[in-house]
């Protein structure tokens, strides 16, 4: 805390930018982490031009094709099929686009609940603080994944449905890391100097304050989202997530249940994938943490 | 200390209301209601026979009545009878909770067991080989969804080598009894814990790395280096016991995950446990199993959660709660 | 001399050893979880029926999950009055219960009476009805047992056949609540000894079984839920017997440790279709789409190839079903696009999706999401009727949901165009599709006055041949209509450990269990 030297709002922006290039410098020594973020971009970019990129429709099937059973990867299907004949590397492009889309929706989502509570709670105190840590402690103690299931019913299976539920049940952390920050930054020199030129609260709040808050609220956001994909692929593994047929890895991996034993291409291709996501967002968030987060330089 | 603990537990009853009240609301929302379950669509074209079945049900009752009812009467130990089994819930939750605390609990402690000295190491010899391929293994772990690694494991452990059993709690086959029964059960557990720990392990590793690395960076070490006290005095004395207690807060917090998660791995295993029976219950609209589920986990959490900052304040004398 | 006493007193060393341990072997048989209820006068869903079966008995066999034929149970024989209006029922004699008590006709009427009450909320009550009006009793003797009729029905001895239970376990005690629910008495191969929550379900033999007491001493059904789940047991050698299916089907196929055989369902799989929403009224655009849907396909990659593709919207059990005699709709996407164009159906603004006077052919396709089977339908019905032109949107719902939203018989407004389903219907008595078929609050909303007309002549016919005739009618008629496009009926295929024989036990795809006679399994001596 104490490298972070207290300055008036003036300097305040370049004692930032002064963090920011020395973070990315060490982001960038964390080499995996630089790969990860290379690899996540690639996937972003699949994820965006997916249309463009899948070689066939990944909702056609091609029955004559597979009769009955998934089809090894050919030179016609690359990754083969699934036992419709619905070409595989589509679908899993289709699915990355949709597990990452879930994922980073989601997270923003729960950015914007947690951030907006914590902060409100952090710089105000007091009653407002008391009761909105009240209702962070709610949500703590509800069952997720129990009241994630009854929220998919009420909502149907769509895509927005599954955003806001995993949204909704998994801010409470970033709201109470951003009121711990809210609370010792506002007691800062900085903030107090902004008070004595009178600057409105919610300048305070989204000027002075929310700035410093930032490279946490990063880390924290891009180790939630590998958290929110997992949670989509559970949730389409039992059949509650993603509605049919659009592909998302996690329904994929429950359709390759049953073909375990014969088709390895069917869970070694979505799992696989998964995987590597998650991989590199954690990567990245850690790569991001050693960089930004003073505590741990 | 005590008065603090007695102040956390009674903040807990409003929470345990809310809680309850919400769910009770939530599940009123959603579409559908118990008494459609009851129906066998080639004879239920009956509606008096429907309102029959709501009527003993209790389900033509409007909301608020039957939360109060419910409330009075889970306050007085009655949980009443699940809709779908016609079973008390008691039975139906007491049967169960054993199995996923023994599951849960005992995948709680591996990962501790085995996610604080790989922290340990990881720290202590910070970007070093080992500590590379600690964090990158530890951060695969996390990164493989659960039940790919659970069918995974059924295929090679159970079915290729035929070392573990596939699916239950006990062997149905032969009856044992005594110790036989417990190494019996201990043989089952196996395969679930595993899973159930691998997500965990990862991340706690990870988890106590850093926190490691944050005591070893804060002054008193240095200081105590500095002194030339011996490098793994430092560590056992000073480093090791305060890098330990963030790590109880997140044991703490993560008790409710491991035990309502469990659910995906129960399911695959075919564990007797409660996450199975709590989404049957959401899926067949089961109120009075979906709140004994709901408020047992959320009490559950709660408790954990304050044994958490009870052992953390024993860890650390420097917090006490007494003012807070 | 010696030799030969020797030898002798070693065979029977040896026969009684394999006596005790045939006595103390276990079969373990698959159900997918915990019961609703261990009670035969409420069990009416999987789980418990996968129990039930194995501890109650009706009075004759052919009823609903309780095979395809009317053979004696409980009764021995039974009697017919000229005019069709009184069933005298001769009622096995010295057959006990579970508990030792014997079993009388007063068991049988407090059965039916229970059934009859109306607060009791049990399922078989309108089995019991006639125009609203329920069957008279009559107690003759302790093994004489009547039924009297206010006019013939022919679905009676189906109707009848309905799990008998002890008169003396409901003494003290309601039926809703009675502790016989949870542990209960019958007369069946097996009784009820341990409920594991969660895990399993054990059962021992019933030395007293009035067909013999059955060969394997204990019977256990553990809940293993999902084909892949029980696929794993049964190859770790957890499970001895289970129903498999689709690719599971591959390790067991050519693995002498294992035997497959092969027997049909009584079940259908379909797509209903809700007759009165506006585009999907007309029978030709159910007909077209019929066409355009290549049910094959889906036998293939649902059901590994093992499904009957229908031409008849009845289950082959039905006395009335002939193979070939109605027109199959043979899979033809090019001449469903033309009977749909020719119904005014054409993509005029060159979206892809097919419309007439401005409307847009859409289709809410619902399903029960949680079924993995329905689950692995809609993509091929998807995507078949898309490439029509077909507007198809699939809506997946939970259980209670598709409660409310499909399996609804209360309702004439249905919030989906379609819905993909499947039944269980028994046997082979027509009249059991009554709900489906000839009720306007019915899935389908279908409501044929000459349908319903066909179904109220037919079951106040008694004379076979008329009623063959009545039906193969009703066949024709609903066939053309096409309110449901059956997709296909499934064949079950039972895996089993191959040192087990299930020859006299009977495989029947129409019990619940696939077993007709449970008692009768017994594993060889490898």
């Amino acid at each position: 805390m104490s490298s972070r030297s207290s300055t008036l709002p003036l300097s305040l922006v370049s004692d930032q930018h002064r963090n920011e290039v020395r973070g990315w410098q060490l982001f960038r020594r964390h080499r995996l982490a630089l790969a990860s973020g290379l690899l996540l971009l690639m996937f972003i970019g699949i994820a965006v031009f997916a249309d463009q990129v899948t070689p066939y429709d990944p909702n056609a099937t091609n029955t004559d094709y597979a009769r009955g059973k998934p089809q090894a990867p050919s030179f016609e299907y690359a990754l083969g099929t699934d036992n419709y004949g619905r070409d595989y590397l589509s679908r899993t492009i289709s699915g990355v686009r949709v597990s990452l889309f879930v994922g980073i929706s989601a997270v923003i989502f729960q950015l914007l609940i947690g951030v907006t509570i914590g902060a409100l709670a952090g710089y105000f105190g007091g009653w407002l603080d008391n009761l909105l840590m009240r209702i962070t402690d709610i949500f703590l103690a509800i069952p997720a994944f129990m009241l994630l299931l009854i929220l998919a019913g009420i909502l149907g299976g769509t895509l927005l449905a599954l955003i806001f539920a995993i949204g909704a049940l998994n801010w409470m952390t970033v709201a109470r890391l951003v009121r711990g920050q809210f609370l010792s930054l506002r007691e800062r020199e900085f903030v107090m100097a902004g008070q004595c030129i009178g600057a409105s609260h919610w300048r305070l709040i989204a000027v002075y304050i929310l700035p410093n808050t930032i490279s946490s609220i990063i880390v924290a956001a891009t180790l939630s989202i590998p958290g929110a994909i997992l949670t989509e692929s559970a949730l389409s593994f039992l059949g509650l997530g993603v509605p049919p047929p659009n592909a998302s890895l996690g329904n994929m991996l429950g359709g390759a249940q049953q073909w375990i034993r014969t088709a390895w291409w069917m869970w070694i291709v979505p799992g696989a994938t998964i995987s590597l996501i998650v991989l590199a967002f954690n990567f990245v968030g850690d790569g991001l943490r050693d960089a930004l987060d003073p505590q741990l330089r | 200390m005590i008065r603090y603990i007695i102040r956390r537990l009674l903040l807990a009853v409003p929470l345990l209301l809310v809680i309850s009240a919400l769910t009770f609301v939530i599940v009123e929302i959603a579409p559908g209601d118990a008494a459609q379950m009851y129906i066998d669509p080639e004879k239920g074209t009956d509606p008096a026979y429907i309102e029959q079945i709501r009527r003993n049900l209790g389900l033509d009752q409007p909301i608020h009545v039957r939360y109060v009812a419910w409330l009075g009467q889970t306050l007085s130990g009655d949980w009443g009878f699940s809709f779908r089994s016609r079973r008390a819930v008691t039975l139906e939750v007491g049967d169960r909770l054993p199995n996923t605390l023994l599951l849960g609990g005992t995948a709680l402690l591996l990962s501790f067991v085995l996610a604080v000295p790989i922290g340990v190491i990881s720290a202590f010899k910070r970007y070093s080989w080992i500590d590379y391929t600690v964090t990158t293994l530890s951060l695969v772990g996390t990164s493989i969804p659960i039940f790919w690694v659970a069918l995974l494991f059924i295929q090679v452990f159970a079915i290729q080598m035929d070392w573990f059993p596939a699916s239950g709690m006990r062997s149905v086959r032969e009856q044992y009894t005594g110790w036989q029964s417990v190494i019996d059960v201990l043989h089952h557990m196996i395969l679930p814990t595993i899973v159930l720990a691998l997500a965990q392990i990862a991340g706690w590793s990870r988890y106590q790395r850093s926190a490691l690395l944050d005591v070893l960076g804060q002054d008193y070490i240095r200081t105590a280096r500095g002194k030339g006290v011996r490098e793994r005095r430092v560590l056992i004395l000073h480093a090791l016991r305060n890098a330990l207690i963030p790590m109880i807060t997140l044991v703490g917090i993560s008790v409710p995950s491991v035990v309502t998660g469990a659910f995906i791995t129960e399911t695959i295993f075919s564990w007797p446990g409660i996450g199975r029976l709590g989404v049957d219950a959401v899926s067949g609209r089961d109120y009075p199993v979906i709140m004994a589920v709901t408020m047992l986990s959320a009490v559950l959490i709660i408790l954990s959660s304050l044994l958490a900052d009870i052992a953390y304040a024993w860890a650390d004398p420097r917090i006490r709660y007494e003012q807070s | 001399m010696r030799k030969l006493s020797l030898i002798l007193i070693l065979f029977v060393i040896l026969s009684v050893s394999a006596v005790s341990a045939q006595e103390s072997s276990t079969l373990i048989v698959q159900s997918n979880g915990d019961p609703q209820t261990l009670s035969g006068l409420y069990a009416n869903d999987g789980n418990s029926l996968s129990v039930v079966t194995f501890l109650v008995e009706p009075l004759v066999l052919g009823g609903e999950n309780w095979g395809d034929s009317i053979e004696p149970a409980l009764a021995e024989s039974w009697t017919v009055s000229d005019d069709g209006l009184e069933y005298t029922f001769n009622l096995r004699q010295g057959v006990k219960w579970h508990d030792g008590v014997e079993f009388t006709a007063a068991d049988v009427l407090f059965t039916y009476q229970v059934v009859l009450l109306e607060e009791n909320a049990i399922d078989w009550r309108s089995n019991l009805l006639q125009n609203g009006e329920p069957f008279g009793f009559e107690v003759v003797d302790d093994y004489t047992f009547k039924v009297i009729l206010t006019q013939p029905d022919a679905t009676v001895l189906t109707a009848l056949s309905i799990p008998i239970v002890p008169a003396h376990a409901f003494e003290s005690t309601n039926v809703v609540d009675a502790p016989f629910n949870t542990n209960p008495i019958g007369t069946g191969p097996y009784r009820f000894v341990e409920w594991n929550t969660g895990e399993n379900i054990v059962l021992e033999a019933n030395a007293d079984y009035w067909r013999g007491a059955p060969k394997i001493g204990r019977l256990v059904v553990s809940f293993i839920e999902g084909v892949e789940n029980s696929a794993n047991a049964l190859l770790a050698g957890e499970l001895d017997f289970a129903r498999i299916d689709g690719a599971d089907l591959t390790p067991f196929q050519d693995n002498p440790d294992f035997t497959i055989v092969e027997a049909p369902r009584d079940l259908m799989r379909y797509v209903g279709f809700n007759v009165q929403s506006e585009l999907y009224s007309d029978p030709a655009v159910r007909q077209a789409l019929a066409v355009g849907l290549d049910r094959n396909a889906v036998i293939d990659a649902v059901a590994g190839g093992y499904g009957i593709l229908p031409d008849s919207v009845f289950n082959r059990s039905v006395f009335v079903y002939e193979e070939g005699r109605n027109a199959q709709y043979a899979f033809d996407p090019e001449a469903a696009k033309q009977q749909l164009a020719d119904l005014g159906w054409t993509d005029s603004d060159g979206n892809g999706f097919l419309d007439k006077d401005g409307q847009e052919l859409t289709l809410n396709l619902a399903y029960l999401g949680t079924w993995s089977l329905m689950q692995n339908i809609s993509p091929i019905v998807y995507d078949n009727w898309r490439a029509l032109g077909v507007n198809v949107t699939l809506v997946p719902l939970d259980d209670a949901a598709a409660n409310t939203e499909i399996y609804d018989n209360q309702n004439v407004e249905k919030s989906y165009d379609a819905f993909l389903g499947g039944w269980g219907l028994f046997g082979p008595e027509p009249d059991h599709y009554r709900n489906y078929l000839a009720s306007e609050t019915g899935f389908f909303a279908y409501n044929n006055a000459d349908v319903i007309a066909l179904f109220d002549e037919g079951r106040s016919t008694s004379d076979a041949d008329a009623r063959y005739g009545i039906y193969e009618q009703a066949d024709a008629l609903l066939w053309q209509d096409l309110p449901l496009i059956p997709i296909f009926q499934p064949i079950g295929v039972y895996v089993f450990r191959s040192d087990l024989n299930l020859e006299e036990a009977e495989i029947n795809g129409t019990f619940l269990t696939g077993l007709k006679f449970p008692g009768n399994a017994y594993f060889v001596e490898s």
